[in-house]
């Protein structure tokens, strides 16, 4: 089992996160690692693909997403490319397993993070804090 | 012998069992299992640049073993995720072994797990690990380079 991981962020405002990813697994799999992480979490959504994803986002506040590029429907980058990318809306880490430099280079470009699978526990925990420090260098 | 897409396909299981699965990977065995042995089966096709299909077989016990150590779930109820989790497996070996095999720029979109394999063809590339005290195959199909 995984060990709790120090993580000195108890005191920021609690993350509402979605996670969506067409694997349920994968979806328990992050939202047991952030839990694990320390990382104060508040409301945590899921969905099963794009669609529902962007669904979410329409309805819900969400500070963080966890996207996955394969998924029926819609994939994540077709997702985050309706999203678009604002200040006040939620930062994004892909989560993909695909370890290809082109994919990750695509990421980046559209100024999300990037989280490849598998991943430890700080490896998610630091994804998510360079993902809310761009947050909060963007105001 | 191993060839390189073995090798890829070894290491890319290794780091997926041992990261995600949290079970320990032992060496390459050259003499196959007899299929009933591993009868956990899934399948993870690809396309793209390139066009294939990736298909992990394991024993029961790593397949029960798998759900337990992602989830902290067993028994009776935990099968639907067994399944589940096996088929991450199968998708995250394939996403980590087809950089090495095919390039590192080749954008490839991998479907969703399938429960099952397709009909094996002779340009398969394959390797069979010990994990703990269980077995898994990693077999590996690849279609003609596709023209661009």
């Amino acid at each position: 089992m995984i060990d709790r991981v120090e993580a000195p962020e108890a005191d920021r405002a609690p993350l509402s996160v979605l996670v969506v990813d067409d694997s349920r697994v994968m979806r328990a799999m992050i939202i047991r690692t952030l839990r694990l992480t320390g990382l104060p979490l508040g409301t945590v959504h899921e969905a099963g693909d794009g669609l529902a994803g962007l669904g979410i986002l329409e309805r819900e506040p969400v500070t963080l997403a966890l996207v996955d590029i394969n998924m029926p429907r819609l994939s994540g980058l077709d997702m985050l490319a309706r999203l678009g990318r604002s200040a006040t809306g939620p930062r994004v880490i892909v989560v993909s397993s695909d370890g290809s430099d082109a994919r990750a280079s695509q990421v980046l470009a559209m100024g999300h993070g990037f989280l490849h699978k598998p991943f430890a526990p700080e490896d998610l925990r630091d994804a998510v804090l360079r993902a809310l420090d761009t947050r909060d260098d963007d105001r | 012998m191993m060839t390189d897409n073995s090798i890829a396909l070894r290491v890319a299981a290794t780091l997926a069992f041992e990261e995600l699965g949290l079970l320990c990977v032992g060496s390459a065995i050259d003499t196959p299992s007899a299929l009933e042995t591993l009868p956990a089966v899934v399948s993870v096709a690809f396309d793209g640049a390139h066009t294939g299909c990736l298909t992990l077989r394991v024993s029961d016990d790593v397949f029960r073993a798998l759900a337990e150590n992602m989830l902290g779930l067993d028994g009776d109820d935990a099968e639907p995720w067994r399944w589940d989790a096996l088929g991450e497996m199968a998708n995250v070996i394939c996403g980590n072994a087809l950089p090495y095999i095919l390039g590192t720029h080749a954008c490839l979109t991998l479907a969703p797990p399938a429960r099952g394999a397709p009909p094996a063809s002779r340009s398969a590339s394959h390797v069979e690990l010990e994990v703990e005290a269980g077995r898994a195959r990693i077999l590996l199909e690849l279609a003609e380079l596709r023209r661009q």
